[in-house]
């Protein structure tokens, strides 16, 4: 066990960085499709989704700063007003605090307006049960969301969950689909906690970059090839603790986040900028955290195509 | 703890194989509490400031307790009070009931023991039983004097024989004592409970009257047995449990077998005397008045005095007769 | 299967009953319309992430005539439920939720005078603005005038209506959401239900949440106060009496509020004597012993002691007790202003308890305020907690609203609960072995407390951190 998980994270995932060989793109069902193991592992699973408590639920706390990383990484990308006064100085050390709060909130608001005006489309890449494709969905500034998987039991799961809701409805459209086969560009393309289990990620990024519209934003997770993941998601998460159904990972699908940026470097030479990339690590008794330490464990990365 | 070490003493003191140890001891207690009392370093001191030549024919102690009064840092908290320091108050309890066992007959003795004893824990407990009562409260509130001016003796001499004020008068007439004998508190220290001792005093002779009992010893051992489980004053407890132990054999039996049976028993079963409002009920019919407290008749003691003179004297003369014959 | 077959015909005559009225669709739906419940709604339409959301409100009572009322014609007189705000809930509500006090009807104090019913031990607290102590009319008039002047559109108060029936809208499925059937025949649809209904909460109920607690066997008697003069400190005061503590808070002028918790019988007999003889006890409580106060109810109950007598009493006993100060500066120092009357009317007594929820949150499902927990009123924390669970609750809702989750899952609620049973365990608990604690007259447990309030008062830091944990932290 332990030689083959040293073996996987120490070997450089050879399948990764090499461009897709020509028969691998010509079968198209098979460039960006996870492999039949993992399509059933999901089938299995797909019943108990949406029970927070159930084997889902670090998924489920999870998402919640993926979500967090994800509003945050939209609002820094707007800009106060002309009008609204901006301290050009640190106002919350000099500033009494009522005051400096005041002129947060105003702030706060400012961004706040200018992002529920905006009316994103969004494509889930990997929705599976729907936990990530319904919250967008919820927020005021998302127009629409497209979730797509490869596995029909996840997707009708997520067709019945989101029937519960009347408020999604109008927003949510789930397909199984191949990433390929989608048609048409999106503001916003998330793609997490889905690479580690295909097996050309590399297709997958080329892909969901190729959906993006003009400034729009790819939101990649997945988890560093080391052996502190292996440690945590596998060996403490699935094996000890149970916290994640057995099988769910594979330490030599995992990708480390240098490879991702890597990768933006050969391909995508002057069109992207990688806006940010954390680390996330879960915490017994808190939950899910982001930290700034992105190349151990899992990690979030959001890159924008400026061009 | 005091209790133990004045158990041990008295056992000490009282073994009768070793007369020297036991008149060291004694002597070594007076001198030590003579000492400290200071009395004549102060008697001294008054002599020089004059004031021995002010005092009344022969008692001394009057000058002796206003020196001592004027001594404190403390103020007085009533007419006639002296405060002590605590120290003093141990000491105070344990000189006085050195000498009350050594000297009963000296009622100054007693009374000083009395006080000494007064733990304001027991004190508190009577406040409280005067404090659930109607009539105990407007005790407290009304504070009454007994003397025979208050009470108006020649008033009692004139009531119907049947009254508690007739019986009360012929009490006192025929133990020869009056309402006026009674010592004045000094060492309690709240006002309140100076007076609550004051009246617990006061109306001991009411309880010698209502009941009958006369002054000699035993009778006077049944009313503190009756008072101590009434009232629950320690002084009480104590003169009720040691002085017995200078009776007589036959005095023992007596008391164990007839007096105390019926002190405690009626102790614990009648009202609080403590609340009881003598002066109002001086016009009540005697028995009246012992029933609405729920006190039982005690039996009379010169009666049974005579029953056994009357005893001893048939056994002796049909022992004489017996020696006559033989 | 027999109670099955029974059940079914009219089961399904429900389903059909509350099918024929289409569901009204809601975001949250809120039982009950007491300063919770209002804060809550008030909270949700102020804030900027909440405010969207459908809101309904539901409440028995005349919250638009009468409750909201009181906000523009206010009585002359002070009413009797009367509680102590303490800063932090007081700066939630003016600060965060918007809400305009009738700051002439709210009273601040500076301290609370803490002093043993069997001993002379007392301790004094004492910090700028400790807390404020305001009817619940008040709060909740104030709430009802600030949803006005908000003018949302998607909020529906409903008064003066029941809720009849909750279920979920797919019996089989718990993460469903529910339809609440009120008595005026509406149904309701809701993401979230949240009940503010008290200590017999129907939500509570509805959703299986077990509560745990116990009667104490006490009851509580209030009642508003007048004084005898202006009170020249304005605080608080509270004795332990072994029956119970009572407590003499102030209100503006001359105006003061009682509560009493006393024995079942005990409070019986405070609210049928005359106010007179309240006034009178109410004085004697502060000064006298246990034993004069057992003696003035026995008195009393038998009817053996009149108005004059009891006046006569309690005065000479009271001129002792002060005579033994020494100082009579003093007898401002430790005793609270005399009680010239008391209105009659404001009497009131209601029976006390302790319960606390096992858990606040089920799916779709919150418990807020006392339907959650009761506690003992000694220490004035009930209606506080309530407050800090809504600022909690909507903590939780706003970044479950950022993040996109479903306000009804519990997901979103974990939170909530998370943050606030701890604490209110806590507070519960402190309480409760306060309470134990002085409920007896037995000596040596009377020597340690006093000696405890006694060490208290003398250590200045610990005391100041005890208040900060109930008051909130000094400004």
């Amino acid at each position: 066990m332990w030689k083959v998980a040293r073996r996987s994270y120490t070997k450089f995932n050879p399948d990764f960085l090499k461009p897709a060989s020509d028969g691998v793109r010509s079968n198209l069902k098979l460039s960006t499709s996870a492999s039949q193991d993992e399509i059933n592992h999901f089938t299995e699973l797909a019943p108990s989704w949406w029970d927070v408590w159930g084997p889902q639920r670090i998924l489920h706390k999870m998402n919640l700063v993926r979500m967090d990383f994800i509003q945050k990484t939209l609002r820094d990308q707007l800009k106060a007003a002309p009008d609204t006064y901006v301290p050009g100085f640190d106002y919350k050390a000099i500033l009494p605090p009522q005051i400096s709060s005041a002129i947060e909130e105003q702030l706060n608001q400012d961004i706040r307006t200018q992002l529920y005006q905006q009316q994103l489309s969004v494509l889930d890449i990997g929705c599976g049960g729907g936990i990530l494709a319904e919250s967008l969905a919820r927020l005021p500034f998302v127009a629409k969301v497209d979730g797509i998987d490869l596995t029909p039991e996840c997707i009708e799961i997520a067709r019945s969950h989101a029937e519960k809701d009347p408020a999604l409805a109008p927003k949510l459209d789930y397909r199984v689909q191949p990433l390929e086969e989608v048609t048409g560009t999106y503001d916003l393309v998330t793609c997490l906690e889905m690479l580690e289990h295909v097996a050309q990620p590399s297709e997958i990024l080329r892909h969901a970059w190729s959906k993006l519209n003009k400034d729009g934003i790819l939101m990649v997770s997945t988890i560093n090839r080391d052996p502190v993941s292996w440690f945590t998601t596998i060996f403490m998460a699935e094996q000890v603790l149970r916290l994640v159904p057995r099988g769910t990972h594979h330490v030599s699908k995992y990708i480390n986040s240098g490879e991702i940026k890597q990768w933006f470097k050969e391909e995508c030479v002057g069109q992207y900028q990688v806006l940010d990339c954390k680390g996330s690590m879960y915490l017994p008794m808190k939950g899910w955290v982001n930290h700034d330490c992105s190349d151990i464990g899992n990690y979030i990365m959001a890159i924008k195509k400026i061009e | 703890m005091i209790r133990m070490i004045i158990g041990r003493l008295t056992r000490a003191l009282s073994l009768p194989k070793l007369p020297q140890r036991r008149q060291f001891v004694v002597a070594t207690a007076l001198t030590l509490g003579n000492f400290i009392f200071g009395r004549d370093a102060r008697l001294a001191d008054a002599m020089d400031r004059g004031e021995l030549y002010n005092k009344n024919s022969n008692d001394q102690k009057p000058i002796l307790d206003t020196s001592i009064a004027d001594s404190r840092p403390m103020k007085p908290n009533y007419k006639g009070h002296i405060p002590l320091y605590p120290h003093e108050r141990v000491l105070l309890f344990l000189v006085s009931g050195l000498k009350s066992y050594f000297h009963p007959e000296n009622g100054e003795n007693i009374v000083q023991l009395g006080e000494a004893s007064a733990f304001t824990y027991f004190l508190r407990n009577l406040e409280q039983t005067m404090l659930s009562d109607k009539t105990g409260r407007r005790l407290l509130r009304e504070q009454p004097d007994i003397t025979s001016e208050s009470l108006d003796m020649d008033h009692l001499s004139k009531m119907a024989p049947n009254t508690l004020g007739h019986n009360y008068y012929r009490w006192l007439v025929k133990e020869g004592v009056s309402p006026d004998t009674r010592a004045p508190v000094k060492y309690i220290n709240d006002p309140t409970h100076a007076y609550i001792f004051k009246r617990y005093r006061q109306c001991h002779d009411f309880y010698h009257a209502v009941n009958d009992l006369p002054i000699i010893i035993e009778g006077e051992i049944a009313v503190k047995a009756l008072e101590a489980a009434n009232i629950g004053v320690p002084m009480a407890a104590l003169g009720a449990l040691l002085a017995p132990l200078r009776l007589s054999q036959v005095q023992k039996n007596r008391l164990y077998d007839v007096y105390l049976p019926w002190a405690v028993r009626t102790g614990l079963s009648s009202k609080p005397l403590i609340n009881v409002y003598w002066e109002e009920l001086l016009d009540h019919d005697v028995d009246e008045v012992r029933k609405s407290l729920n006190l039982s008749s005690p039996p009379d003691l010169r009666a049974i005095r005579q029953e056994r003179a009357r005893q001893r004297k048939q056994f002796k003369l049909k022992y004489d007769k017996h020696e006559t014959n033989a | 299967m027999r109670a099955f077959r029974l059940w079914k015909p009219h089961w399904t005559l429900a389903r059909t009953l509350a099918s024929a009225a289409k569901p009204k669709k809601t975001d949250i739906f809120i039982v009950g319309g007491g300063p919770a419940g209002l804060t809550l709604a008030a909270a949700i339409k102020t804030s900027p992430y909440l405010s969207t959301l459908t809101t309904t409100l539901v409440d028995a009572g005349d919250l638009k005539g009468k409750t909201a009322q009181f906000y523009h014609e206010p009585p002359e007189k002070f009413t009797n439920r009367v509680i102590s705000l303490t800063s932090q809930s007081r700066k939630f509500l003016e600060d965060r939720v918007g809400v305009e006090l009738m700051q002439d009807r709210l009273q601040a104090f500076d301290g609370l005078y803490v002093s043993d019913g069997c001993s002379d031990a007392g301790m004094e607290m004492e910090r700028d603005s400790m807390g404020h102590m305001i009817e619940i009319l008040n709060i909740q008039s104030s709430l009802l005038h600030r949803l006005s002047q908000l003018k949302a559109s998607n909020l529906n108060l409903v008064d003066q209506t029941k809720v009849v029936n909750i279920e979920h809208k797919d019996p089989k499925d718990p993460q469903s959401w529910l339809l609440v059937t009120l008595s005026n025949g509406d149904v309701f649809e809701t993401r979230l239900l949240v009940g503010c209904d008290g200590f017999n909460s129907p939500v509570r109920k509805f959703s299986k949440i077990e509560s745990r607690g116990w009667f104490y066997n006490r009851f509580g008697v209030v009642a508003t106060m007048k004084l005898d003069f202006l009170p020249f400190k304005t605080r608080g005061w509270q004795r332990f009496l072994p029956t119970g503590p009572i407590a003499h808070l102030p209100l503006p002028g001359d105006n003061a509020t009682l509560v009493w918790s006393t024995t079942e019988p005990l409070s019986r007999l405070l609210v049928s004597i005359d106010p007179e003889q309240l006034a009178l006890l109410v004085n004697a409580a502060f000064v006298l012993e246990d034993v004069d106060m057992q003696y003035y109810y026995k008195q009393l109950e038998q009817g053996t002691i009149t108005t004059q007598e009891l006046e006569l009493d309690i005065n000479h006993r009271t001129d002792l007790i002060y005579g033994k100060l020494g100082n009579e500066s003093l007898i401002d120092e430790i005793y609270p202003p005399l009680v010239s009357s008391i209105d009659g009317t404001s009497r009131g007594r209601f029976p006390l308890k302790l319960s606390h929820a096992d858990s606040y949150v089920a799916d779709r499902i919150a418990l807020v305020g006392d339907a959650a927990h009761t506690t003992h009123p000694l220490a004035g924390q009930g209606l506080n907690m309530g407050q800090g669970d809504v600022e909690s609750l909507v903590k939780a809702l706003e970044s479950a609203s950022k993040r996109g989750l479903d306000l009804g899952s519990l997901l979103t609620l974990e939170p909530y609960w998370a943050d606030r049973y701890p604490y209110n365990n806590m507070l519960l608990g402190v309480v409760d072995k306060l309470h134990k604690l002085y409920s007896t007259d037995f000596g040596p447990v009377v020597a340690v407390r006093s000696m405890g309030l006694k060490a208290l008062q003398a250590l200045g830091p610990i005391k100041d951190f005890m208040m900060a944990r109930v008051s909130g932290p000094s400004q």
